[in-house]
């Protein structure tokens, strides 16, 4: 239940998982980021479609924050409903990861 | 396959028997449904052909006795069929029957249809050898579930949320749940308390729980604060979890001499206090990420301090409350929550409303999350935390030993180790300490933390005055421990008997510039307040208290 798309030059991977963003899409999440070439810029994982995340969700972000290189700025996350802003805030991910 | 053939003409049975046979079927012969029956319990075979009409026994007869005997194998039954009605057929069926053959055969069919059933046996022996086989693992599974389940209730067990009143409800999603809460008594009357949910259910969390409880018990017996437990906590959890794996916490340090509670939320739901009659009087949002998430060097460890009223009672959840959703999907939310607070009219009933309130909220939908909450009833831990420890036994011969120890820490020693639990587990050696254990340890603290904190590294107590006076003060306090090169603090302990009692001196001189300490009265308003807990704390604990040289050395005796 998740879409990949690079960027034309290389520079973004945008992952737009949709529905439930949990333990449930572990794996296809990490092959997701992991299988394709690493982008030059950023990752962007794109929440226009998903409706909630739970614990393990935030636990992926931060497999991706690791594979990413640990760099706050090297994964961003775009389209955020005011409920998963909230609970970005509450784990105050923010701190750890960009959030557009 | 092994093929049973019956029927009780002689001709169909031998021309059957002679095509099966060329195919490389073994061929059993009945030659009518009694026999049939008996036949199929010594043979075994693998798919039965069964005439319809039969002496002794019909073909529909047989058929039920036959699959009654299969147990979990799967036997296919043919019938042999040239005259029946289409009643006749559907009748077969109902009794047992698989699938139909007209007579006479042609071969061509017959391999057909026994190729077909035997792609659907060997399709059955492996779906049950799976199902067996994940019954087998579901059973195992379910056995390690509640051995894990149990030790780490075991582990988790501090006996203390009785002893203090403290309401508790936990209710996982599965055997084992994720969310854990941990309540112990530090030495010198301060109550510690932990609420965690860690990343996902089942055995994982429970693994991490472990360790956490481990740490938080033991480092609390030994007389570590809260603070130096969190950062232990998080580099524990940060080395052993894999990432992605944290735990979401909130940690709470109940101080009853100083009437105050310091809080450290990291990824929970807002931690509330409530006050009778005022409802939800303060939230205090999270204000880290987990814990197990970032690097030593990048964790904040200051707490919030906030001071307790009379009658205050502070509630801490997992998320597993706040989005406990209902049939059409809402999550109940904090602001449903908070308005529990706000409308209770009874204090002590308050904690039953909500869980009252979340349930007819949910009306029984499946439970997602581990749901927990807890009650922290201040005035209650706060009177339990002043009382005397009545465990104790008292000493039945004073001790009856004159001696004296010193301790000299450098500038390594002070930032290797924390003195002080080290100090407490000796003098909890002696006969008759135990009871005096709170006031002894509060009172080496106060001096151990006077000592190092103003005397080796000049910090002013004013610092904490500011809104986020304690983080900066923490900030300034670890950054000056860092560079500090010179200077020593000097603890010396000398014990001497006394008539059925006993006496420590405790003298501490730090190389610092000391103060005027002629001029203490006109500092005491100061170090009364939240932020200066100092000498007058110290007065009210000791028999006396002198200071020395400029200030930078004091003696406080205790006698008991």
């Amino acid at each position: 239940m998740l879409t990949v798309d690079a960027s034309p030059d290389g520079s973004t991977l945008t992952i737009k998982p949709a529905g439930r963003f949990d333990g449930k899409i572990y794996r296809e999440f990490q092959e997701a980021f992991s299988l394709q070439t690493k982008p030059t810029s950023h990752y962007a994982v794109d929440f226009g479609r998903t409706d909630y995340i739970d614990s393990s969700g935030l636990g992926m972000l931060l497999k991706l924050r690791e594979y990413a290189g640990g760099d706050k700025t090297k994964v961003r996350l775009i389209n955020c409903s005011p409920d998963i802003k909230k609970i970005l805030t509450i784990a105050h991910f923010h701190t750890l990861l960009t959030v557009v | 396959m092994k093929v049973l053939i019956a029927d009780d003409s002689k001709m169909n049975r031998l021309s059957l028997g002679t095509m099966l046979g060329k195919d490389g079927h073994t061929v059993v012969q009945a030659e009518d449904g009694k026999q049939a029956v008996a036949l199929f319990e010594r043979e075994q075979p693998d798919l039965v052909i069964m005439d319809l009409m039969m002496p002794e026994m019909d073909g529909c007869q047989a058929t039920e006795l036959i699959k009654q005997q299969t147990g979990s194998r799967f036997v296919p039954v043919i019938f042999l069929t040239s005259s029946a009605t289409d009643e006749d057929l559907a009748q077969c069926i109902v009794r047992g029957g698989d699938d139909f053959l007209a007579k006479p055969c042609h071969r061509t069919i017959l391999n057909a249809k026994i190729a077909t059933w035997k792609r659907v046996c060997d399709l059955h022996t492996t779906v049950t050898a799976q199902k067996n086989e994940l019954e087998a693992y579901h059973v195992q599974f379910l056995h390690e579930q509640e051995v894990a389940s149990s030790i780490r209730d075991k582990v988790l067990e501090g006996g203390y949320l009785d002893q203090f009143g403290i309401k508790h409800h936990l209710a996982p999603a599965e055997t084992i749940g994720g969310d854990l809460i941990l309540v112990a008594a530090h030495p010198a009357g301060i109550l510690h308390f932990m609420i965690g949910d860690f990343t996902g259910h089942g055995l994982s969390a429970a693994i991490g729980a472990m360790p956490v409880a481990d740490i938080f018990y033991r480092m609390t017996q030994r007389g570590f604060r809260l603070r130096d437990i969190l950062v232990e906590l998080n580099r524990k959890l940060k080395r052993t979890l894999p990432t992605g794996l944290f735990c979401a916490a909130s940690l709470i340090e109940l101080d009853a001499q100083r009437g105050t509670a310091a809080v450290w939320n990291g990824g929970l739901p807002d931690v509330l206090v409530f006050a009778p009659g005022a409802g939800c009087r303060l939230q205090i949002p999270s204000q880290h990420p987990p814990l197990g998430v970032l690097d030593d060097s990048d964790l904040q460890t200051g707490f919030q301090e906030i001071s307790i009223e009379p009658g205050d009672r502070i509630y801490l959840s997992s998320d597993g409350i706040t989005e406990a959703c209902n049939p059409a999907g809402v999550m109940f939310g904090e602001s449903r929550f908070i308005e529990c607070l706000n409308h209770n009219r009874h204090p002590d009933r308050l904690f039953d409303e909500i869980l009252a309130d979340l349930a007819s909220f949910t009306l029984g939908s499946i439970q997602q999350d581990d749901v927990t909450l807890v009650e922290l009833p201040c005035d209650l831990i706060m009177a339990r935390l002043q009382a005397p420890d009545t465990t104790a036994t008292p000493p039945r011969h004073p001790w009856p030993i004159d001696w004296r120890m010193e301790l000299i820490l450098t500038p390594d020693a002070v930032r290797a180790v924390d003195p002080l639990p080290e100090l407490v587990q000796m003098l909890n050696q002696m006969p008759g300490v135990p009871r005096h254990k709170e006031r002894l340890c509060m009172i080496l603290a106060e001096l151990v933390t006077n000592a190092v904190d103003h005397g080796l590294l000049g910090l002013k107590s004013s610092l904490k005055n500011s809104p986020d006076g304690f983080e900066a003060y923490y900030r300034e306090r670890d950054a000056r421990l860092a560079d500090l090169r010179d200077g020593h603090v000097k603890i010396a302990l000398t014990h001497t008997p006394l008539n059925g009692g006993s006496k420590l001196t405790i003298r501490i001189e730090d190389s610092g510039p000391g103060f005027d300490f002629t001029r203490q009265d006109a500092d005491l308003a100061v170090n009364s307040t939240v932020a200066g807990r100092g000498i007058s704390l110290l007065r009210s604990l000791c028999q006396e208290i002198t200071f020395h040289g400029n200030g930078n050395c004091v003696e406080a005796v205790y006698v008991w």
